[in-house]
């Protein structure tokens, strides 16, 4: 099972309708699991040679069920970041 | 002065061919000639109105209206009219502030060094950076250019000229080459993972430091997505600093990438030394002493964007801003003097050497790291890296009850995304 926080997956399961924007870890070959990924019906939008990690869009439903593959180590919210001055 | 040179100087020219209303009153210092004491108030002429006469020369501070001042311009005693500007902690205080112009006297400019600002763009019309912008990339779909200011006011502190000012708001690493991904839109707002995109575009370029001003809601612990990414572009051999954050100056507000572990993270300090009350402190939740550094970060006059207006604007080609966000690209500037003095510096020697360099403030760890960085030593100090990561100075109070990660915070709708703030 991957590492997920707990109050995610909650607000997963309460909101499996709902579109969000999440970053995945993976192990093994990326490309491979962008196609996987992309074969579930997955939006990819970004992936991260450096780390392996890959940003998607998905249901929280579809999240859920993601979280049983084998090859997902984690996955944590695609939060927003600002700018840092003004 | 040559006689053809005319008496209104130029910037108080432009002023006045913006102003609408005739009887507004506009901020003048006059120069008169020396034998003339009696012009010195103004006096008879309409639409002035005297304020202050200087005895160690023969100016005056008035307040007068455009008719007035065309008056005034006629009258043979007045030699030159100039506006009366407000003043500002400059970028020019700052530099010499960390020692920068200490290393520009041995040569060290940043020749050769390469510098990505990932932030929310570069104007590449401002003089200040002409000729070394080596490349440019948007990941947000807004396009190129910077439609909010803070990436080209990052860039000029980092590596700007001062070309637009004849030098007076030079950056720190005035001849570094620029690399600009444009990773946060005009609203300076953006996600996690354009930001980790735009890392990997500068690593992917070769940069040898990457400058982000930018962070997510805090505490973090390191391990999220983005810290990761900027630790492993630690790990390729680039330099990375990353702004504390502005949530200061409660404890334990430090969020991601800030809270990475290998990235140099940097908190912000007056021109007088002291902590800026914004400056996010540490420590992270996993209980690491952050920031590393402070620098200055309070009222830095820098590039501006064109058509912007982000901070207190000076003139058509500098603005005033302050946070963290203005303190780190001064710390991506020295690295690059510093790497410019001992080429092939690794991150970990870059980081030892601004660390154990830098001037204790009189301020606890979580507030100051090891204290202001002053450039000069670190470039001349031979440090070793430190064989363990530094530990807090004793026992550490948890982190509030009900600390979810920041970003998680969001997602569930208990934090709103922040507004900019006043």
């Amino acid at each position: 099972m991957p590492d997920i926080d707990a109050a995610l997956s909650k607000a997963l399961r309460e909101h499996p309708n709902d579109l969000v924007d999440l970053i995945i870890h993976v192990s093994g070959d990326l490309s491979q699991r962008v196609q996987a990924l992309e074969k579930r019906n997955v939006e990819v939008r970004r992936r991260f040679r450096l780390t392996g990690a890959i940003g998607i869009r998905c249901t929280g439903k579809t999240a859920l069920s993601l979280a049983r593959s084998s090859w997902i180590t984690k996955i944590e919210a695609d939060g927003p970041v600002r700018a840092l001055g003004r | 002065m040559a006689d053809s040179e005319p008496k209104i100087t130029r910037g108080l020219m432009r002023s006045l061919n913006t102003v609408r209303n005739d009887e507004q009153l506009m901020p003048i210092i006059v120069r008169f000639s020396p034998d003339h004491r009696v012009m010195r108030s103004g006096e008879g002429i309409v639409g002035v109105q005297h304020v202050h006469s200087f005895h160690l020369r023969p100016f005056a501070h008035m307040m007068a209206t455009p008719r007035a001042i065309e008056r005034l311009a006629d009258n043979p005693d007045v030699v030159r009219i100039y506006q009366d500007l407000p003043v500002y902690a400059l970028l020019d205080a700052s530099t010499p502030k960390i020692g920068a112009p200490r290393l520009w006297d041995e040569g060290l400019m940043g020749e050769g060094t390469r510098i990505a600002i990932v932030d929310t763009g570069i104007d590449p019309e401002h003089p200040d950076f002409e000729g070394r912008i080596a490349a440019t990339t948007d990941l947000t779909s807004e396009g190129l250019g910077d439609g909010n200011g803070h990436g080209t006011h990052c860039a000029g502190i980092a590596a700007g000229s001062g070309k637009a000012c004849g030098g007076t708001y030079r950056g720190v690493a005035p001849a570094a080459t620029i690399y600009a991904a444009k990773v946060l839109r005009a609203n300076g707002q953006g996600m996690m993972s354009t930001v980790m995109a735009g890392v990997e575009w500068a690593v992917d370029q070769g940069v040898h430091i990457i400058s982000l001003s930018l962070g997510g809601p805090g505490p973090g612990d390191g391990s999220d997505a983005l810290s990761e990414i900027c630790d492993a572009a630690v790990a390729e051999g680039i330099t990375v600093v990353v702004a504390a954050g502005n949530d200061g100056p409660n404890g334990y507000t430090i969020g991601s990438p800030g809270c990475a572990r290998n990235v140099i993270t940097i908190g912000a300090c007056n021109d007088d030394d002291r902590i800026a009350h914004f400056s996010s402190r540490g420590p992270t939740t996993d209980g690491r002493v952050k920031p590393d550094v402070v620098l200055p970060g309070v009222d830095i006059v820098a590039p501006r964007a064109g058509g912007t207006s982000m901070g207190a604007v000076v003139d058509e080609w500098y603005t005033s801003a302050s946070g963290t966000s203005m303190a780190t690209p001064h710390a991506a500037g020295v690295c690059a003097l510093l790497l410019q003095a001992h080429p092939g510096l690794s991150p970990a020697h870059m980081k030892a050497r601004l660390m154990e360099t830098a001037v204790d403030l009189g301020a606890v760890p979580y507030a100051q790291g090891r204290g202001r960085v002053d450039a000069w030593s670190a470039a001349h100090t031979d440090v070793e890296p430190p064989l363990e990561p530094p530990t807090g100075p004793g026992p550490i109070p948890g982190p509030p009850q009900g600390c979810l990660p920041g970003a998680l915070r969001v997602l569930l709708g208990l934090n709103p995304p922040r507004q900019d703030e006043d």
